[in-house]
Protein backbone atom coordinates (compact mmCIF):
# COMPACT_ATOMS: atom_id res chain seq x y z
CA UNK A 1 0.00 0.00 0.00
CA UNK A 2 2.35 1.90 1.01
CA UNK A 3 4.53 1.49 -2.28
CA UNK A 4 1.64 2.59 -4.45
CA UNK A 5 1.30 5.31 -2.38
CA UNK A 6 4.22 6.58 -3.35
CA UNK A 7 4.20 5.88 -7.00
CA UNK A 8 0.79 7.96 -7.10
CA UNK A 9 2.58 10.99 -5.07
CA UNK A 10 5.80 10.89 -7.57
CA UNK A 11 3.27 10.20 -10.27
CA UNK A 12 1.13 13.76 -9.16
CA UNK A 13 4.25 15.60 -7.86
CA UNK A 14 6.64 15.27 -11.24
CA UNK A 15 3.83 15.27 -14.00
CA UNK A 16 1.02 17.49 -12.83
CA UNK A 17 2.90 20.38 -11.65
CA UNK A 18 -0.18 22.40 -12.87
CA UNK A 19 -2.50 20.06 -10.83
CA UNK A 20 0.05 20.80 -7.61
CA UNK A 21 -0.37 24.95 -8.58
CA UNK A 22 -4.01 24.73 -8.22
CA UNK A 23 -4.03 22.70 -5.73
CA UNK A 24 -2.11 25.09 -3.51
CA UNK A 25 -4.67 27.30 -4.40
CA UNK A 26 -7.58 25.63 -3.18
CA UNK A 27 -5.97 25.37 0.30
CA UNK A 28 -6.95 29.27 0.27
CA UNK A 29 -10.45 28.50 -1.19
CA UNK A 30 -12.60 27.02 1.89
CA UNK A 31 -15.89 26.99 -0.24
CA UNK A 32 -13.88 23.85 -2.66
CA UNK A 33 -16.90 20.85 -2.50
CA UNK A 34 -14.25 18.38 -0.90
CA UNK A 35 -12.31 18.07 1.72
CA UNK A 36 -8.66 20.37 0.71
CA UNK A 37 -5.76 17.84 -0.24
CA UNK A 38 -2.48 19.07 0.57
CA UNK A 39 -0.23 17.96 -2.08
CA UNK A 40 2.87 18.84 0.29
CA UNK A 41 6.02 16.68 0.72
CA UNK A 42 5.45 16.66 4.07
CA UNK A 43 5.05 12.88 5.66
CA UNK A 44 1.86 13.77 7.73
CA UNK A 45 0.29 13.84 4.39
CA UNK A 46 -0.73 10.22 4.23
CA UNK A 47 -1.05 9.89 7.64
CA UNK A 48 -4.00 12.43 7.19
CA UNK A 49 -5.54 11.17 3.69
CA UNK A 50 -4.32 7.50 4.14
CA UNK A 51 -7.44 5.70 2.60
CA UNK A 52 -8.75 8.55 0.61
CA UNK A 53 -6.10 9.61 -0.98
CA UNK A 54 -6.61 7.95 -4.32
CA UNK A 55 -10.56 9.61 -3.95
CA UNK A 56 -9.58 12.91 -3.78
CA UNK A 57 -7.22 12.41 -6.36
CA UNK A 58 -9.53 11.48 -8.60
CA UNK A 59 -11.65 14.15 -7.54
CA UNK A 60 -9.16 16.94 -7.83
CA UNK A 61 -8.40 15.62 -11.45
CA UNK A 62 -12.31 15.60 -12.55
CA UNK A 63 -12.68 19.15 -10.92
CA UNK A 64 -9.56 21.22 -10.56
CA UNK A 65 -7.64 20.44 -13.80
CA UNK A 66 -11.22 20.63 -15.59
CA UNK A 67 -11.15 23.99 -14.51
CA UNK A 68 -7.95 25.23 -15.19
CA UNK A 69 -8.96 24.66 -18.63
CA UNK A 70 -12.26 26.54 -18.69
CA UNK A 71 -14.63 23.97 -18.73
CA UNK A 72 -17.90 24.54 -19.88
CA UNK A 73 -18.82 27.10 -16.97
CA UNK A 74 -19.65 30.10 -18.67
CA UNK A 75 -20.11 31.92 -15.38
CA UNK A 76 -16.45 31.52 -14.65
CA UNK A 77 -13.63 33.51 -16.00
CA UNK A 78 -11.01 31.11 -18.35
CA UNK A 79 -8.27 31.53 -15.94
CA UNK A 80 -9.76 30.87 -12.37
CA UNK A 81 -8.53 28.15 -9.96
CA UNK A 82 -10.68 25.95 -8.08
CA UNK A 83 -13.92 24.53 -8.72
CA UNK A 84 -17.69 26.13 -8.27
CA UNK A 85 -18.44 27.66 -4.72
CA UNK A 86 -21.27 25.53 -3.51
CA UNK A 87 -23.59 26.13 -0.92
CA UNK A 88 -22.94 26.46 2.65
CA UNK A 89 -25.21 23.76 3.79
CA UNK A 90 -23.35 21.24 1.09
CA UNK A 91 -19.92 21.84 2.16
CA UNK A 92 -20.63 21.53 5.79
CA UNK A 93 -22.48 17.65 4.71
CA UNK A 94 -19.46 16.91 2.83
CA UNK A 95 -16.84 18.02 5.55
CA UNK A 96 -18.70 16.16 7.70
CA UNK A 97 -18.88 13.21 5.54
CA UNK A 98 -14.90 13.19 5.17
CA UNK A 99 -14.70 13.27 8.67
CA UNK A 100 -16.43 10.43 9.13
CA UNK A 101 -14.23 8.34 6.42
CA UNK A 102 -10.93 9.76 7.65
CA UNK A 103 -8.98 8.14 10.25
CA UNK A 104 -10.25 8.82 13.81
CA UNK A 105 -7.04 9.79 15.15
CA UNK A 106 -6.08 13.81 15.66
CA UNK A 107 -4.74 15.30 12.77
CA UNK A 108 -1.64 17.21 13.43
CA UNK A 109 -3.03 20.41 11.95
CA UNK A 110 -5.82 20.22 14.25
CA UNK A 111 -4.17 19.77 17.42
CA UNK A 112 -2.05 22.96 16.33
CA UNK A 113 -4.94 24.89 15.43
CA UNK A 114 -6.48 24.09 18.66
CA UNK A 115 -3.72 25.09 20.43
CA UNK A 116 -3.22 28.48 18.82
CA UNK A 117 -6.47 29.20 19.24
CA UNK A 118 -6.43 28.33 22.57
CA UNK A 119 -3.51 30.69 22.88
CA UNK A 120 -5.16 32.98 21.54
CA UNK A 121 -7.91 33.61 23.46
CA UNK A 122 -6.10 33.30 26.22
CA UNK A 123 -3.83 35.95 25.14
CA UNK A 124 -6.97 38.11 24.20
CA UNK A 125 -8.25 37.63 28.18
CA UNK A 126 -4.88 38.78 29.24
CA UNK A 127 -4.88 41.61 27.21
CA UNK A 128 -8.57 41.86 27.97
CA UNK A 129 -7.79 41.74 31.79
CA UNK A 130 -4.63 44.24 31.50
CA UNK A 131 -6.48 47.11 29.68
CA UNK A 132 -9.24 47.11 31.57
CA UNK A 133 -10.42 50.96 32.57
CA UNK A 134 -9.94 49.58 36.42
CA UNK A 135 -6.74 48.10 36.45
CA UNK A 136 -5.15 51.42 34.44
CA UNK A 137 -6.49 53.47 36.82
CA UNK A 138 -5.24 51.49 40.08
CA UNK A 139 -1.85 51.41 37.98
CA UNK A 140 -2.06 55.27 37.42
CA UNK A 141 -2.87 55.73 41.12
CA UNK A 142 -0.05 53.52 42.48
CA UNK A 143 2.53 55.05 40.08
CA UNK A 144 1.44 58.63 41.23
CA UNK A 145 1.22 57.57 44.85
CA UNK A 146 5.26 56.17 44.88
CA UNK A 147 5.92 59.61 43.24
CA UNK A 148 4.94 61.48 45.25
CA UNK A 149 6.45 60.00 48.33
CA UNK A 150 9.56 59.45 46.62
CA UNK A 151 9.56 63.42 45.83
CA UNK A 152 8.26 64.69 49.35
CA UNK A 153 11.76 62.50 50.39
CA UNK A 154 13.95 63.96 48.31
CA UNK A 155 12.48 67.08 49.19
CA UNK A 156 12.89 67.38 52.31
CA UNK A 157 16.61 65.84 52.25
CA UNK A 158 17.38 68.11 49.73
CA UNK A 159 16.18 71.41 52.35
CA UNK A 160 17.85 70.09 55.36
CA UNK A 161 20.83 69.60 53.81
CA UNK A 162 20.43 72.98 52.23
CA UNK A 163 19.87 74.26 55.77
CA UNK A 164 22.73 72.41 57.27
CA UNK A 165 25.73 72.54 55.22
CA UNK A 166 27.65 71.26 57.55
CA UNK A 167 26.77 67.55 56.82
CA UNK A 168 27.74 67.89 53.00
CA UNK A 169 31.12 69.49 53.94
CA UNK A 170 31.14 66.53 56.69
CA UNK A 171 30.73 64.33 53.85
CA UNK A 172 32.87 65.85 51.16
CA UNK A 173 35.91 66.55 53.70
CA UNK A 174 36.20 64.57 57.18
CA UNK A 175 34.47 61.55 56.60
CA UNK A 176 36.84 59.74 58.65
CA UNK A 177 34.45 57.30 60.40
CA UNK A 178 33.30 56.73 56.84
CA UNK A 179 37.13 55.81 55.89
CA UNK A 180 37.38 53.28 59.14
CA UNK A 181 33.93 51.66 57.25
CA UNK A 182 35.34 50.92 54.29
CA UNK A 183 38.25 49.70 55.64
CA UNK A 184 36.41 46.80 57.76
CA UNK A 185 34.06 46.34 54.70
CA UNK A 186 36.63 45.29 52.26
CA UNK A 187 38.08 43.47 55.33
CA UNK A 188 34.26 41.32 55.98
CA UNK A 189 34.02 40.92 52.42
CA UNK A 190 37.53 39.82 51.74
CA UNK A 191 37.18 36.98 54.57
CA UNK A 192 33.06 36.57 53.65
CA UNK A 193 34.55 35.41 50.34
CA UNK A 194 37.65 33.42 51.61
CA UNK A 195 34.98 31.47 54.07
CA UNK A 196 32.48 30.91 51.21
CA UNK A 197 35.34 29.61 48.88
CA UNK A 198 36.49 27.06 50.97
CA UNK A 199 33.69 26.13 53.22
CA UNK A 200 31.57 25.27 50.44
CA UNK A 201 31.84 21.87 49.92
CA UNK A 202 32.13 21.31 53.33
CA UNK A 203 28.78 22.84 54.15
CA UNK A 204 26.83 22.18 50.96
CA UNK A 205 26.14 18.81 52.45
CA UNK A 206 24.85 19.34 55.61
CA UNK A 207 23.81 23.41 56.09
CA UNK A 208 22.01 25.61 53.55
CA UNK A 209 24.73 28.10 51.38
CA UNK A 210 23.75 31.31 54.07
CA UNK A 211 24.93 29.51 56.71
CA UNK A 212 28.99 30.99 56.87
CA UNK A 213 27.26 34.45 56.72
CA UNK A 214 26.54 34.15 60.61
CA UNK A 215 29.66 32.19 60.72
CA UNK A 216 31.62 34.33 59.39
CA UNK A 217 30.31 37.83 61.25
CA UNK A 218 30.43 35.89 64.90
CA UNK A 219 33.85 35.22 64.69
CA UNK B 1 42.13 68.62 53.93
CA UNK B 2 41.40 64.69 53.50
CA UNK B 3 38.89 64.85 51.02
CA UNK B 4 36.55 61.42 51.26
CA UNK B 5 33.52 61.31 49.02
CA UNK B 6 32.58 58.07 49.74
CA UNK B 7 29.11 58.88 50.87
CA UNK B 8 27.66 60.53 47.71
CA UNK B 9 29.41 58.14 45.13
CA UNK B 10 28.26 55.22 47.46
CA UNK B 11 24.77 56.93 47.14
CA UNK B 12 24.83 56.96 43.65
CA UNK B 13 26.15 53.69 42.85
CA UNK B 14 23.10 52.13 45.10
CA UNK B 15 21.02 54.44 42.87
CA UNK B 16 22.41 53.37 40.08
CA UNK B 17 22.48 49.70 40.44
CA UNK B 18 19.14 49.44 41.82
CA UNK B 19 17.79 50.98 38.41
CA UNK B 20 20.13 48.80 36.68
CA UNK B 21 18.44 45.98 38.66
CA UNK B 22 14.99 46.86 37.69
CA UNK B 23 15.34 47.46 34.17
CA UNK B 24 16.97 44.91 33.04
CA UNK B 25 15.34 42.31 35.43
CA UNK B 26 11.72 41.91 35.31
CA UNK B 27 11.61 39.74 38.39
CA UNK B 28 13.12 42.55 40.27
CA UNK B 29 10.57 45.07 39.41
CA UNK B 30 7.30 42.96 39.49
CA UNK B 31 8.24 40.59 42.87
CA UNK B 32 6.72 41.96 45.93
CA UNK B 33 9.39 42.41 48.70
CA UNK B 34 12.50 42.93 46.31
CA UNK B 35 10.93 46.04 44.23
CA UNK B 36 10.37 47.54 47.54
CA UNK B 37 13.97 47.62 48.79
CA UNK B 38 15.22 48.39 45.30
CA UNK B 39 13.00 51.64 45.42
CA UNK B 40 14.19 52.58 49.08
CA UNK B 41 17.28 51.84 47.87
CA UNK B 42 17.21 54.45 45.19
CA UNK B 43 15.32 56.70 46.51
CA UNK B 44 17.80 57.33 49.65
CA UNK B 45 20.12 56.79 46.95
CA UNK B 46 19.35 59.60 44.91
CA UNK B 47 18.11 61.89 47.50
CA UNK B 48 21.59 61.85 49.61
CA UNK B 49 22.99 62.58 46.02
CA UNK B 50 20.53 65.58 44.95
CA UNK B 51 21.02 66.65 48.54
CA UNK B 52 24.93 66.79 48.16
CA UNK B 53 25.31 68.50 44.93
CA UNK B 54 22.15 71.52 45.86
CA UNK B 55 23.99 72.33 48.96
CA UNK B 56 26.79 73.79 46.96
CA UNK B 57 24.70 75.89 45.32
CA UNK B 58 22.46 78.92 47.51
CA UNK B 59 19.29 78.43 49.64
CA UNK B 60 17.82 80.69 47.58
CA UNK B 61 18.45 78.84 44.00
CA UNK B 62 17.26 75.71 45.47
CA UNK B 63 13.91 76.99 45.92
CA UNK B 64 13.70 78.77 42.89
CA UNK B 65 14.76 75.47 41.28
CA UNK B 66 12.63 73.91 43.06
CA UNK B 67 9.39 75.54 42.22
CA UNK B 68 10.53 75.82 38.49
CA UNK B 69 10.43 72.39 38.17
CA UNK B 70 7.94 71.93 39.96
CA UNK B 71 5.87 74.11 37.78
CA UNK B 72 7.13 72.54 34.41
CA UNK B 73 6.80 69.12 35.53
CA UNK B 74 3.17 69.88 36.07
CA UNK B 75 2.84 71.65 32.38
CA UNK B 76 4.19 68.57 30.87
CA UNK B 77 2.63 65.84 32.94
CA UNK B 78 -0.76 67.68 32.20
CA UNK B 79 -0.07 68.26 28.81
CA UNK B 80 1.02 64.49 28.45
CA UNK B 81 -2.38 63.23 29.95
CA UNK B 82 -5.03 65.58 27.97
CA UNK B 83 -3.17 64.90 24.90
CA UNK B 84 -5.64 62.78 23.45
CA UNK B 85 -4.73 63.57 19.74
CA UNK B 86 -2.84 60.57 18.51
CA UNK B 87 -1.12 63.41 16.10
CA UNK B 88 0.74 64.73 19.42
CA UNK B 89 1.89 61.37 21.21
CA UNK B 90 5.25 60.77 22.20
CA UNK B 91 4.80 57.52 23.09
CA UNK B 92 6.62 56.68 19.32
CA UNK B 93 9.72 59.22 20.40
CA UNK B 94 11.53 56.31 22.11
CA UNK B 95 14.26 55.92 19.42
CA UNK B 96 14.38 59.77 18.86
CA UNK B 97 15.07 60.32 22.49
CA UNK B 98 17.52 57.28 23.03
CA UNK B 99 19.85 59.26 20.23
CA UNK B 100 19.33 62.28 21.69
CA UNK B 101 20.22 61.24 25.33
CA UNK B 102 23.34 59.01 23.39
CA UNK B 103 24.20 62.79 21.68
CA UNK B 104 24.30 64.67 24.85
CA UNK B 105 26.32 62.34 27.12
CA UNK B 106 29.06 61.89 24.60
CA UNK B 107 28.91 65.80 24.22
CA UNK B 108 29.37 66.02 27.90
CA UNK B 109 32.03 63.17 28.32
CA UNK B 110 33.73 64.92 24.82
CA UNK B 111 33.98 68.03 27.29
CA UNK B 112 35.23 66.80 30.50
CA UNK B 113 38.04 64.49 29.02
CA UNK B 114 38.87 67.29 26.15
CA UNK B 115 37.80 70.41 27.19
CA UNK B 116 39.14 72.75 24.61
CA UNK B 117 38.06 70.04 22.17
CA UNK B 118 34.43 70.95 21.49
CA UNK B 119 32.81 74.42 22.30
CA UNK B 120 30.85 74.42 25.60
CA UNK B 121 28.57 76.81 27.36
CA UNK B 122 27.67 76.14 30.34
CA UNK B 123 24.03 77.42 30.08
CA UNK B 124 23.23 76.07 26.91
CA UNK B 125 24.30 72.57 28.26
CA UNK B 126 22.19 73.01 30.98
CA UNK B 127 19.13 74.23 28.96
CA UNK B 128 19.49 70.85 26.16
CA UNK B 129 19.38 68.58 29.13
CA UNK B 130 16.46 70.57 31.19
CA UNK B 131 14.20 70.18 26.92
CA UNK B 132 15.73 66.97 26.53
CA UNK B 133 14.52 65.31 29.96
CA UNK B 134 11.38 67.56 29.54
CA UNK B 135 10.86 65.39 27.02
CA UNK B 136 11.58 61.81 28.66
CA UNK B 137 8.72 63.46 31.27
CA UNK B 138 6.38 63.49 28.70
CA UNK B 139 6.92 60.13 26.84
CA UNK B 140 7.65 58.61 30.54
CA UNK B 141 3.68 60.31 31.36
CA UNK B 142 2.06 59.02 27.98
CA UNK B 143 3.65 55.44 28.45
CA UNK B 144 1.73 54.77 32.02
CA UNK B 145 -1.49 56.98 31.24
CA UNK B 146 -1.99 56.27 27.87
CA UNK B 147 -5.20 53.73 26.97
CA UNK B 148 -5.54 50.84 24.93
CA UNK B 149 -5.43 52.06 21.29
CA UNK B 150 -1.63 52.84 22.33
CA UNK B 151 1.41 51.54 20.27
CA UNK B 152 3.48 51.21 23.41
CA UNK B 153 2.12 51.35 27.02
CA UNK B 154 4.05 50.27 30.28
CA UNK B 155 2.46 46.82 32.37
CA UNK B 156 0.33 47.50 34.88
CA UNK B 157 2.91 45.16 37.20
CA UNK B 158 5.69 47.59 36.23
CA UNK B 159 3.79 50.45 38.51
CA UNK B 160 7.72 50.90 40.53
CA UNK B 161 9.12 50.96 37.97
CA UNK B 162 7.07 53.15 36.17
CA UNK B 163 7.26 55.59 39.40
CA UNK B 164 10.87 55.51 39.24
CA UNK B 165 11.61 56.71 35.36
CA UNK B 166 9.32 59.47 36.22
CA UNK B 167 11.37 60.17 39.57
CA UNK B 168 14.67 60.16 37.72
CA UNK B 169 12.70 62.60 34.70
CA UNK B 170 12.24 64.86 37.31
CA UNK B 171 14.94 64.81 39.37
CA UNK B 172 17.50 65.47 36.34
CA UNK B 173 15.25 68.53 35.28
CA UNK B 174 15.77 69.43 38.88
CA UNK B 175 19.78 69.38 38.72
CA UNK B 176 19.71 71.01 35.21
CA UNK B 177 17.11 74.07 35.86
CA UNK B 178 19.54 74.20 39.13
CA UNK B 179 22.68 74.59 37.19
CA UNK B 180 21.24 77.22 35.07
CA UNK B 181 19.73 79.09 37.87
CA UNK B 182 23.00 78.84 40.03
CA UNK B 183 25.18 80.08 36.87
CA UNK B 184 22.87 82.71 36.92
CA UNK B 185 22.83 83.63 40.25
CA UNK B 186 26.65 83.79 40.40
CA UNK B 187 27.12 85.62 37.44
CA UNK B 188 24.70 88.21 38.70
CA UNK B 189 26.74 87.85 42.20
CA UNK B 190 30.09 88.36 40.26
CA UNK B 191 28.81 91.44 39.21
CA UNK B 192 27.76 93.07 42.20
Amino acid sequence: MKDKLKILRFFIVSFCPCLILANQKSIHHSHLSFPPTKLSTSSFRYKKYGHNLCHNSSKLLHTQWLSIRGGSDTSRPIWTFGSKPTHPQQYQQSQRQYQQQSSPYPIVEDVTNEENQKQSQVAKEMVDSFLSRDNRQSFITRVYAILTTQLLVTAGVVLYMASHRNIAHWMAFEGRMIGKLKKKCQIISIKYYFTILFSRNKYASKHTSSYPIPHTFTR
Amino acid sequence: MHRNILVPILSLTLSLVSMIVMTFNVAARQTAPLKWQLLSLFTIGESIIVGFISSFYPFKAIVSAMLTTAAASGSVTMYSILQTNPKYDLSQLGRALTSASIIFALYGFLYIFFPGLVPYSELLYSVGGAILFSFYLSYHTRMIVTGKHSKYMMGYKDYVYGAMTLYSDIINMFLYILRIIGSAESGSNRRD
